[in-house]
């Protein structure tokens, strides 16, 4: 573990386990378009993300491109021209695209060095011991994930030990229901008030929440699966280790 | 006598391992084959996408959330509003892309079985220490225990 690993699969630190993965990068580009951000979370690429999902947050709300996505697919076209702010339009699409070249990108570089780290085959972790935090590799249900992130977003993380970006996710969540008025508007829809269900939406705000929701349940059902690929192969390479000097004959 | 288990990977599978070194078998005398489940490299399956129904649910994911934002558009202008149709476009938009990759892709992916023996461990021990291995081996998740006098 102290030698210098120079083409490591996967490290773990206090924020969770962190891997090189072989993905579709045509899916990293849809999830990019969905929001863009969340290509760069499923590359493991936090920080980059997380700052691109504010950027989106910030620019989308002044320049109101949810609403007029909305007024657009209702047919009011006037409405959605009149609601946008003009100010921001060029470089809300120029970053948009941007994110979705760059995950596509990246995902086309991270195959191959996924490839290359696997022909190395360095040891891999399993666990470390931070004075706040204890992290490691572990089998779990990918369904589970995809459930506690359907019922809450971002459960589903917390579930794969990414605590921080959890938070952050749940924090969030907790804006859009706010703003939104989601729940509100869902127990009326639940007592059969449906006109009052309807007119207490704020689309703005919740036309954030499928997107968040659907890559919530995608990356921390994903996730799992990772994670207990990168527990199998680390316990292969420790019991090959470990048991390599077997003097075990089967015949005399 | 040789004891022979195989397991799936898990914690148990180490417990086991440990606590029969602890009861006194020596480390020479265990040995541990990892199995391949997939003709690939075992390399490979850290990374490899895995059976065909978490592809197709991958996919299936993708298409709930782009119709679930439609979906919610529409609301508006529909009867039952946003929230009651964002969540139903995303069930259809699931059914829709999952049921297509399963289609596209029949008998593309192997039908294994939901446990398979991942690990294979063969322990050499005298007859009495036979039950005091095998037991251990029962207790953490043993899939199925073969034995056989040792060769002479």
């Amino acid at each position: 573990m102290n030698k210098h690993r120079r083409r490591p699969l996967a490290t773990i630190s206090m924020f969770g386990i962190t891997y090189l993965q072989r993905q579709n990068p045509y899916l990293i580009a849809w999830w990019s378009a969905v929001y863009p951000g969340f290509g760069h979370y499923m590359l493991n690429q936090y920080f980059r993300a997380t700052l691109l999902t504010l950027s989106e947050v910030t620019t989308n709300t002044v320049s109101h491109i949810n609403q007029a996505i909305v007024f657009s697919f209702c047919g009011q076209f006037e409405m959605a021209k009149a609601v946008l702010k003009k100010e921001w339009l060029l470089g809300y699409c120029a970053i948009y695209f941007f994110a979705i070249w760059d995950s596509y990108r990246s995902t086309l570089v991270h195959n191959k060095l996924c490839e290359l780290a696997e022909f190395e085959n360095e040891q891999l972790p399993c666990i470390i011991l931070h004075p706040n935090e204890i992290q490691y590799l572990e089998q779990r249900k990918p369904w589970l994930a995809a459930l506690y992130s359907f019922f809450f977003p971002c459960l589903g993380i917390f579930y794969n030990q990414r605590w921080a970006l959890a938070f952050y996710g749940i924090g969030w969540w907790w804006v859009y229901l706010l703003l939104s008025h989601a729940h509100v508007s869902l127990m009326n829809l639940l007592l059969g008030n449906i006109e009052a269900s309807i007119s207490v939406l704020d689309p703005q705000w919740l036309l954030f929440m499928p997107s968040v929701m659907g890559g919530a349940i995608y990356y921390s059902f994903m996730t799992v699966i990772a994670h207990n690929r990168l527990y199998r192969l680390e316990q292969r390479q420790h019991l090959l280790k470990r048991y390599r000097n077997s003097k075990l004959r089967i015949f005399s | 006598m040789l004891i022979i288990g195989t397991f799936e990977h898990c914690i148990e599978l180490e417990q086991a391992l440990a606590i029969l070194e602890h009861s006194g078998i020596p480390r020479e005398h265990i040995l541990v084959v990892p199995m391949d489940t997939d003709p690939q490299p075992p390399i490979k399956l850290a990374t490899k996408l895995g059976d065909r129904y978490s592809a197709a649910i991958e996919i299936g994911m993708a298409c709930a959330t782009g119709c679930s934002a439609m979906g919610t558009c529409f609301g508006f202008i529909l009867t039952w509003g946003p929230i009651f149709w964002g969540l139903l476009a995303a069930l259809i938009g699931f059914i829709i892309g999952f049921g297509l990759y399963l289609l596209v892709n029949k008998g593309a992916h192997r039908h294994l079985p939901k446990r398979l023996p991942e690990v294979t461990v063969i322990v050499q021990c005298p007859k009495e220490q036979s039950i005091l291995v095998m037991e251990t081996m029962w207790q953490y998740r043993v899939l199925t225990i073969g034995q056989t006098p040792e060769p002479s």
